[in-house]
């Protein structure tokens, strides 16, 4: 005989019936069931097959510790992999399948493999598989393990929203202690926020079955529920807390439903109350992991929140009082139950259809047996958050002992099992006061498993974890337990051994002559129960992972028909019509980037020329307000970090313009070394790039378009290399005669909310010169046929600015600057440094492609284009003793083709600099 | 006791009760040629390859916990050379090498799998620093292919090839021979055949100090005792500075929390393993199902390796925005490392300025995948008292002679 | 070259406010925003305010200070001031379009906060810094019932987008 629904009780609504399908034969049952719930209630008993036998199984729990009924999910066309059938509401129309079986979990086709166990003890894949090769037998094992199957498809709006909250006491697990606590504090005026994984608030009162403090359970229940939210206090049910984070965070997962994502909420608590239970503690025999053997809890909680029978013909195996109790609850509901005292010697599951047990000399025949080993308190969160436990040799378990700050526990979770002693102490714990003792502990010895049996009793159900691969684990000498833990898998699956530390530990205990306690206890690691990783998500995510920052002339670069992409970390516009097209007219006539990007960071005060002359390589303290300077920093090892303009406003005041992509690096290399040996009163890093826009104008006709815009600068006496103030309308603004395409360049910036006007003004009167807007890849083309470099492409993670050819403050600066030493180490003045060089050649040149002498890489090419200007290939590279080696033949080396080129100097176009004063 | 098919049919008939132990558990002596703190991967391997390269005959490995227990049973099992430099070409493809034939040398299978691995690619330019490092691979002599958007997609099906991907796939560097090991297997395996070579493993042996004659390390005061040597070679990664106080040393090396997930086992759902620069997300699949994923490093410290959320959410994060699919996947188990990371992220092998003591440390994040060549390399040093070819470029001298190898930088991610 | 003008939005050019019974968010333009850095009596002299703004209290006049660091400060709607070094020992930069602000009030306007980054009134700070959802932004509360988050211009794009969704 099997399970069945009882006529009455349970928490389900009976006016509500659903539809389901399992493993392709469709089934009934009622709002309120879940889906182990409901194929108990119709008599199915093999829901899954194990791991690594096949063997089948039945439900064992009706809550997370069930190790057995995982089934991949489908609804309305969504499906979840990996979901356990007792936590898994019950909604109409849902199809479930087993998972790691087929085609049925009834009829498993790989079910043959027990056959074969002796073949398969713990380990065994480490003795074979040697020889030719894992990669033979891999494939075939990768397919026989992992459990739920992954479609590959998305779900329409699967979401994790997050959110942050605090209370004064977070209170976990809303059974009996919980809610009392929770009241017993909220009353007390503090902020309280319990929660409760079930759906409903109740926790073991329901199977229990008993009045609590006068009232049904029902009633009591609700009368917490009314004064804790009278009182102000929080309730969310549905809701796990998986893990406790630093200074008392708390992580919680707030469920919405089948393929909805679970929200995330981070509790920061002054307190932290566990109260979260503690699990039914299985029972090691012979053939314990047949179908019908199942958790005393377990059944009690099928009975009393979904109105199920497990069985008909119940044996009850226990060594504790609780079974005692159960017995009335069992036989009212028509069940006929037997009690067995597992104290008295070892079992044996009868018959593959599970139709009697041998204990103690006699053959009692039942359809079901429910065994309860003790009970082991859910101390997960206490360890998380670092809490040492205790042995508690009355009850045979680990209970929390030294606190972490701000954590404490009561009612089963911290051991105290009788629920008047439970509700006495969770009120007293709740205000912080010492609890009183117990009254009525509740003894559960030891049971020691039969370890010199030769049955097969298993230990950890879901990983198909036996006895004997615990002996054989103690023989092979991987003893302790993290040992015994990964050689065996015992406790690595996704139940992460709820139901099977403690029998392992027992078993490994008995083995090595040693306690409990001497043997050890495992670390727990969040999350407590397996979460989606979409919890995690947050708002990373499309447009939002890692968003680009945007240009206050978007708007107008996308009017002109602009493409736009991402440069460091800008959305930029890489051309407008065609790239060749661009740098002709930029060349020949003039042309208008927006330059806003580039870093404007403001190095102020009394000492900041000294503090400039300290982080550059290149003397600043020299440099006269009006004028500007190009310059390295460098590392401490002496390698170019950044380069960029300096300009000196007045004496107190420089600007930086650093390469775009490295503002937030430059800016933070900066202050780091501000506050490191400076008064730092006395020099302040302004980073002001995002208040101001900058436009340049460059080309031949760049001085007729400057004329036009009359910006109020005297554009005769307008040197190279120095800015003047002027003003667009009534806004000031400055500009700088600065070149990156080595033509007469002059940057203007002004502030960002000014933009658009000055753009549009600007386009007009370069248009009117034959010119139009340029774009990052035309300027990339000008800047590499001039030979200027791109930090981080151009340079590498060893360049140093004298293999660029800046070798005066390497040899003459007298002024401590970061990176000096470095710069005359020995592998600083080896002769054959890779400097910086231009090749040429009859092809384009690969970017990424190798220098090479035979098969020695002596080089890379770094920049490398087809120059519309010159009307050839042009590249840049860095070369082993470059600098000497112009005019020579050298052979390029990509992807095993081999190409010749000419090392040249890297100017390509205009090494006088005429052009930059056309 | 050999291990094998053969062997363990034999075994079934009598129940398994005839295997023996996988090492012993001995006494220490009071002196050794040679003990080595530190019985993770690499300790392990070293007194492996000092008792069968080099004919050492007294071997003591001294671990303050369980063998293994360290970094080497927590990472995320990764194997790879795919590396920039030639030095670096040379070491991790020794250990892939070495990996290569493990099992078999060991007679323990470690369950290589060269399954490739995969660095994604997600634009032009970074499809001109993938150019560069295939061919820098290349011409070292390692395996490397630059695959296009399909090549990738064929590999790996299951990652982002959707249009309103954040970070469109263009390519990617693979690496065939590259792959993943069963972590506790290589540990395990060293130390069963390192055992059999009559290595003494010490377990729960805590060094306390060494023993220091006339200005020369002469051996370690542990928890059982103090013990004489005639080299100590330290292999205790995230330890190491530690170890360096008790010899008056420093060393150039920061300790931080790498962070490691692994998910529910699913059916095989990617058969190779796959990083993204972008992203800083890596993840594979283990032989028993699970999605194995690690990321970037934790900076902020934590108490007692916990690891905190805004780290998690960034792997995790990153892991979706990789293979959208998976965001219903759930996470079954998140840890943490101590890893210990040199100013070039290259690993420091060489002697110390304590004469008679010996480092092999600051493998950062790459650890595991060195296991076979840190050992058979930290060997040939405590044997001979002089670097192999391929270590000597990473002797702790580098760093004042300038010739720092940076990996980290050579990567082309920008800084 | 990948042209990927089609995987970002094009920027909203008049943001209009978004009004619901319980929440509203709002662009704030501001009159004027100046940095300040240097020791915080003199920046706070300069900036014509007796205090600067941290959390929980609030700000509550057009003209007003909020605190960065130890020894900076953004002037809201103070006077006009000169960008570069001041003599009295404090340097000076405009910062009007540097950083856009957003209002946002009514009772949802907490929790909606409290989605991207952890603030609570009970644990204050003398600094109005946060990340939210990552990024840096100012965060104080404005007045009575309303909040304000100031976040560098380029990133205000992103941080619309985050906000809208969730209201």
């Amino acid at each position: 005989m099997t399970g069945f629904r009882t006529p009455q009780g349970g928490l389900i609504d009976r006016s509500k019936p659903l539809e389901f399908t399992f493993d392709g034969r469709s089934y009934s049952g009622f709002q309120g069931d879940t889906l182990a719930s409901a194929l108990l209630a119709n008599g199915v008993r093999i829901m899954g097959r194990s791991f690594k036998y096949h063997r089948p199984r039945g439900v064992w729990g009706a809550w997370f510790d069930d190790p057995n009924a995982i089934f991949d999910v489908t609804l309305n066309g969504r499906t979840l992999p990996n979901c356990a059938a007792t936590t898994t509401a019950l909604i109409d129309g849902m199809q479930a399948r087993a998972v790691n079986a087929f085609p049925t979990a009834k009829h498993d086709l790989k079910g043959v493999l027990d056959r074969f166990h002796a073949l398969m003890p713990a380990g065994f894949y480490y003795k074979t598989f040697i020889w030719p090769n894992w990669h033979l037998f891999e494939g075939m094992i990768r397919k026989m393990a992992g459990l739920g199957r992954l479609d590959g498809e998305l779900i329409a709006g699967y979401q994790s929203a997050q959110h942050h909250d605090r209370c004064d006491l977070l209170v976990v697990g809303g059974g009996g202690a919980g809610l009392a606590a929770a009241r017993h504090a909220a009353e007390a005026g503090q902020n309280v926020l319990l929660i409760e994984d079930h759906p409903a608030l109740g926790g073991g009162l329901f199977r229990r079955a008993l009045p609590v403090e006068g009232q049904s359970p029902a009633d009591w229940i609700a009368a917490q529920q009314a004064a804790i939210l009278a009182a102000g206090g929080r309730i969310l049910t549905g809701t796990t807390a998986f893990g406790v984070f630093d200074h008392n965070m708390v992580g919680l997962a707030q469920d919405h439903g089948f393929a909805k994502a679970p929200s995330l909420w981070r509790i920061r608590a002054r307190r932290i109350l566990m109260t979260t239970g503690a699990l039914e503690r299985p029972v090691t025999f012979a053939n314990n992991d047949r179908p019908g053997v199942m958790g005393l809890d377990g059944a009690l909680e099928y009975l009393a929140r979904y109105g199920v029978a497990a069985g008909r013909d119940i044996a009850v195996l226990s060594n504790n009082t609780f079974a005692t109790a159960a017995q009335p609850l069992l036989e009212q509901a028509g069940c006929k139950v037997t009690l067995l005292d597992a104290t008295r010697g070892p079992a044996k599951a009868i018959g593959k259809t599970l139709r009697a047990v041998d204990h103690n000399g006699q053959r009692i025949a039942c359809d079901t047996l429910l065994v309860s080993g003790g009970r082991t308190p859910v101390v997960h969160l206490w360890r998380h958050a670092g809490g040492k436990l205790d042995w508690n040799n009355t009850i045979s378990a680990f209970v929390p002992g030294h606190a972490p700050d701000g954590m404490a526990a009561a009612g089963a979770a911290n051991g105290t099992y009788d629920l008047d002693d439970a509700l006495s102490e969770a009120r007293a714990v709740a205000l912080n006061h010492a609890a009183p003792p117990a009254r009525k502990p509740v003894p559960m010895p030891l049971l020691q498993p039969d370890t010199n049996s030769n049955t097969r009793q298993w230990i950890d159900l879901q990983h198909d974890v036996t006895l004997k691969d615990i002996k054989l684990a103690a023989q092979e000498n991987y003893v302790s337990v993290e040992h015994l833990k990964r050689y065996t898998t015992l406790g690595m699956a996704p139940d992460q051994g709820k139901t099977a530390n403690m029998a392992g530990l027992a078993a490994m205990a008995q083995l090595q002559g040693q306690s409990i306690p001497e043997t050890g206890t495992t670390t727990f690691r969040p999350p407590f129960v397996p979460v989606p990783l979409e919890l995690y998500h947050g708002a990373r995510r499309g447009q939002l992972f890692n968003p680009l920052k945007r240009l206050p002339l978007e708007n107008r670069h996308r009017a002109a028909g602009a493409a736009l992409g991402e440069y460091g970390g800008w959305l930029r516009p890489a051309w407008y019509s065609d790239i060749d097209a661009e740098v002709r007219m930029a060349r020949n006539h003039v042309g208008l980037l927006d330059a806003t990007p580039l870093g404007k960071i403001e190095v102020m005060g009394p000492d900041a020329a000294k503090f400039l002359d300290f982080v550059y390589y290149n003397t600043i303290a020299t440099l006269k307000p009006g004028h500007i300077r190009y310059g390295f920093m460098l590392t401490e090892g002496g390698i170019v970090f950044d380069d960029g303009v300096v300009a000196r406003m007045d004496p107190n005041r420089f600007v930086i313009s650093c390469s775009s992509s490295h503002v937030a690096g430059v800016t933070a290399l900066l202050e780091s070394w501000r506050q490191d040996g400076n008064d730092p009163d006395r020099v302040f890093i302004h980073d002001t790039t995002a208040n101001w826009a900058t436009l340049t104008i460059t080309g031949p006709q760049a001085k007729p378009v400057m004329q036009a815009l009359d910006l109020g600068v005297d554009l005769a006496g307008f040197a190279h290399m120095t800015w003047q103030t002027g003003h667009f309308h009534d806004t000031p603004l400055r500009v700088a005669r600065v070149s990156f395409t080595g033509d007469t360049s002059f940057e203007i910036t002004l502030p960002s909310a000014q933009a658009e006007p000055f753009w549009d003004t600007a386009l007009q009167l370069v248009q009117a010169e034959n010119g139009g807007p340029i774009g990052i890849e035309a300027v990339s083309h000008m800047r590499a046929e001039k030979g200027f470099i791109i930090i981080g492409k151009d340079t590498d993670g060893e360049t140093m600015p004298h293999d660029l050819g800046f070798s005066i403050p390497r040899r003459k600066k007298r002024a401590a600057f970061v990176g000096d030493r470095s710069l005359h180490s020995e592998t600083a003045n080896r002769p054959d440094r890779r400097q910086l060089v231009g090749l040429r050649s009859d092809t384009l040149l690969p970017t990424g492609a190798h220098l090479v002498t035979g098969k020695r890489s002596i080089g890379t090419v770094t920049s490398s284009y087809h120059s519309p200007t010159l009307n050839h290939p042009i590249a840049l590279a860095l070369l082993e003793n470059g600098a000497n080696r112009h005019g020579e033949a050298i052979t390029v080396w990509h992807m095993d083709r081999e190409i010749p080129a000419t090392v040249t100097a890297p100017c390509f176009l205009d090494p006088k600099g005429d052009r930059l004063d056309a | 006791m050999a291990y094998s098919a053969f062997a363990l049919l034999r075994h079934a008939f009598n129940g398994h009760n005839g295997w023996k132990p996988a090492w012993r558990s001995p006494k220490p002596q009071a002196e050794y040629d040679i003990v080595i703190i530190g019985g993770g991967g690499h300790g392990l391997a070293t007194a492996y390859y000092l008792a069968k390269n080099h004919g050492v005959r007294r071997i003591a490995v001294l671990e303050k916990g369980w063998l293994g227990g360290g970094n080497t049973g927590r990472n995320t099992t990764t194997i790879r050379s795919n590396y920039f430099y030639p030095e670096s070409a040379a070491l991790y493809d020794l250990s892939v090498r070495l990996y290569e034939n493990l099992s078999r040398e060991l007679n323990y299978n470690v369950m290589f799998s060269q399954r490739g691995l995969m660095f994604l690619v997600h634009s032009e330019p970074e499809m001109e620093i993938a150019a560069r490092t295939v061919n820098a691979m290349r011409l070292n002599g390692v395996d490397a292919e630059l695959l296009d958007r399909d090549a990738v997609r064929k590999r790996a099906p299951v990652l982002n090839f959707r249009d309103d991907a954040r970070y469109p796939i263009h390519g990617g560097v693979f690496q065939g021979r590259a792959g993943t090991a069963r972590h506790d297997a290589v540990a395990w395996g060293y130390a069963r055949a390192a055992d059999r070579q009559g290595v003494d493993i010490i377990q729960n042996c805590e060094v306390t100090g060494l023993l220091i004659e006339n200005g020369i390390c002469k051996g370690v005061e542990t928890s059982k005792g103090r013990i004489r040597a005639g080299r100590v070679g330290g292999a205790v990664a995230g330890h190491s500075s530690v170890l360096a106080g008790m010899g008056g040393f420093q060393l150039p090396i920061q300790s931080y929390a790498l962070q490691a997930f692994v998910s529910e086992p699913l059916k095989p759902v990617i058969d190779t393993v796959a990083f993204s620069p972008a992203t800083g997300t890596y993840f594979c699949q283990s032989d028993k199902g699970g999605l194995v994923i690690g990321g970037a490093l934790d900076r902020v410290p934590s108490y007692g390796q916990r690891g905190n959320m805004p780290v998690q959410e960034q792997v995790l994060s990153g892991l979706i925005e990789m293979a959208p699919a998976l965001a219903k996947v759930k996470l079954l188990r998140h840890w943490a490392g101590n890893v210990d990371v040199t100013p070039d992220s290259s690993p420091l092998i060489g002697p110390t300025p304590l004469e008679g003591l010996f480092i092999n440390c600051g493998w950062g994040t790459g650890g595991f995948k060195a296991i076979p060549a840190g050992g058979y390399l930290f060997a040939h040093l405590l044997a001979t008292g002089n670097h192999h070819a391929i270590s000597r470029p990473f002797d702790l001298d580098r760093f004042a002679r300038g010739a720092l190898i940076d990996e980290g930088a050579a990567s082309g991610i920008a800084h | 070259m990948r042209n990927d003008s089609h995987k970002w939005d094009a920027p909203t050019d008049h943001r209009l406010p978004l009004i619901r019974d319980d929440l509203t968010i709002r662009p704030i333009a501001l009159h004027r925003q100046t940095l300040l850095s240097g020791p915080i009596n003199t920046c706070l002299q300069l900036a014509n305010q007796p205090k600067a703004t941290g959390w929980p209290d609030p700000a509550q006049s057009t003209a007003y200070a909020l605190r960065l660091r130890r020894d900076r400060i953004l002037s809201v709607n103070g006077p006009t001031l000169p960008d570069g070094w001041h003599p009295q020992g404090a340097a000076i930069s405009d910062m009007t379009h540097g950083y856009a602000c957003i209002e946002i009030s009514g009772p949802r306007a907490l929790p909606l906060l409290n989605q991207g980054t952890e603030l609570d009134p009970a644990t204050p700070s003398n600094s109005c810094m946060r990340l939210f959802h990552g990024w840096p932004c100012l965060i104080y509360q404005w007045q009575t019932d309303s909040f304000r988050l100031h976040i560098n211009a380029p990133h205000s794009e992103a941080l619309w987008k985050t906000l809208v969704p969730f209201s």
